[in-house]
């Protein structure tokens, strides 16, 4: 009788962690790109927005198996895809229940053409909240330290108990980037309650006013403020009291230069959350603390 | 403050007392408002109402550095025109509510420049920011729907629509604001003040 080192032992169980998870993993294919995703509820799939960008329909692939998914959402802010195909009928993957750690060792397992695609490493940053480049306001940032080729891109990415605790996506100067599993979760509710994924809605129409050195100090303001051109009845913005001319200076402490970044902000943020805006009207500066609502529908 | 009717500078010291604004210097000749200039730290000059007569207020205060806000009675554009080339840093129109007039003065005290708001004649409100550059009420309600992270498909259901005719009005939007993706068309919305935020 041979003895099982300790070494092969810890290979079994790592190679049997990703055999557990290969049936929640499927392969996308849309027009343009083939990438991976995983069953989060019945007939509900998880992957990358990004790529999809656009698509309307992918096929889902898994062992020879061919079917059609239907994208439900495709969230570039969060970069999270929620793609509806009712032949995925796999148990679904579970979340962690503890927040990933600096160092914890994870897998990658996504699915390629010819089969599972699988990268082990570990987690080389895990700090939040983080608002990603989109704008979106996530837990956490987590950066991995695994390969990611394209095809895996949208893959789940797995603690060493199975657990789910984040999507893998290809970030900028090729970091490989996790999407916490609660923002997946988020949307993949959002998804089943709406049929959308909910974004932060203020109810104003601003214009950017640039200023002149002379304004710039006056103000304390950087190239350009945002002038409040319309506020819709009924929205948050209403309520909070703003107003047709306010000058709205700083959001969450930030300089608000552009409308495309208050967009971005408050997009990032859910229905419920809270932002602080700087608003100016006349010579007066206050700071209000403003709860969104979900954009009405029309 | 300076004008030349005393009337005017009644009713203008009634409105700034009203704004809460105290005027430091009421007077009737550009002389004496060109030499109380000097003396004021961050004046600013009040002229009302009949262009071409106030032009050497705006010009005394333009020589000091001065923003100058210009009460216009009347509603010629050639003298709006003229007032605004000539430097003005806010043409008002007179009379004002108290409240604006303080408001406005804030603003060009700010470095602002106020142009004459149109009016509507019908309900004498503001008339709303200038519409898109051809962005008609459909697209609008449409690009809506796509800033609230709407597929085709459930835009089509929600505004009754076929799907074809969803892709037809989006691709006549993303035209129109010159955008490649959704997410591009929602930005350039944002920006050109076309969008709820």
């Amino acid at each position: 009788m041979s003895p099982v080192s300790v070494l092969s032992q810890l290979d079994g169980e790592r190679a049997a962690i990703l055999e557990r998870a290969a049936t929640s993993v499927f392969a996308v294919e849309s027009a343009r790109v083939r990438q991976s995703a995983f069953l989060w509820r019945g007939g509900l799939l998880v992957t990358a927005a990004e790529p999809l960008e656009g698509a309307e329909s992918l096929r889902v692939l898994q062992d020879g198996s061919s079917s059609e998914g239907e994208v439900l959402a495709c969230d570039l802010r969060t970069d999270i895809a929620v793609v509806r195909c009712a032949a995925a009928v796999a148990p679904a993957l579970a979340p962690g229940t503890t927040p990933p750690r600096v160092g914890q060792t994870i897998a990658v397992v996504g699915r390629a053409a010819a089969g599972l695609i699988a990268s082990w490493g570990s987690i080389c940053l895990s700090a939040g909240p983080w608002t990603t480049r989109r704008g979106a306001t996530l837990a956490r940032r987590l950066l991995l330290d695994v390969r990611l080729t394209h095809a895996a891109e949208g893959a789940p990415v797995l603690d060493l108990d199975g657990f789910a605790v984040a999507m893998a996506v290809r970030g900028p100067a090729h970091q490989v980037l996790g999407i916490p599993i609660e923002a997946v979760e988020a949307a993949v509710s959002d998804v089943v309650a709406h049929g959308h994924i909910a974004h932060g809605y203020l109810g104003v129409r601003v214009v950017p006013l640039g200023l002149g050195v002379q304004a710039r100090h006056r103000l304390n303001a950087g190239q350009a403020v945002l002038v409040v051109a319309d506020v819709a009845q009924g929205s948050p913005a209403s309520e909070a009291g703003l107003e047709i001319g306010d000058l709205l200076l700083a959001i969450d402490g930030v300089a608000l230069q552009s409308p495309e970044r208050l967009l971005g902000r408050i997009q990032g943020k859910r229905p419920g959350e809270t932002l602080r805006l700087s608003r100016r009207r006349g010579s007066v500066v206050e700071e209000l603390t403003i709860t969104l609502a979900a954009r009405p529908a029309t | 403050m300076a004008a030349f009717h005393p009337q005017v500078r009644g009713a203008l010291h009634r409105h700034l007392d009203a704004g809460g604004i105290s005027a430091a210097l009421e007077t009737d000749s550009a002389a004496a408002l060109g030499r109380a200039l000097t003396d004021f730290a961050e004046p600013l000059v009040i002229t009302g109402t009949r262009w071409p007569e106030t032009a050497p207020f705006l010009a005394t205060g333009r020589s000091h550095e001065v923003p100058v806000a210009l009460l216009l009675e009347e509603e010629s554009l050639d003298a709006r025109h003229a007032a605004f080339r000539a430097g003005a840093a806010a043409l008002l129109p007179w009379p004002i509510p108290a409240t604006a007039l303080a408001r406005a003065l804030e603003s060009i005290a700010c470095g602002f420049r106020l142009l004459p708001q149109h009016r509507s004649p019908a309900s004498g409100a503001a008339a709303p920011v200038s519409a898109s550059p051809g962005l008609s009420a459909r697209e609008r309600e449409l690009l809506e729907l796509v800033a609230a992270g709407l597929t085709n498909k459930s835009i089509a259901r929600r505004l009754d629509l076929s799907i074809n005719t969803v892709k037809y009005h989006l691709a006549s939007i993303f035209a129109k604001l010159d955008a490649r993706t959704r997410a591009e068309a929602v930005s350039a919305a944002a920006r050109r003040g076309e969008l709820m935020l």
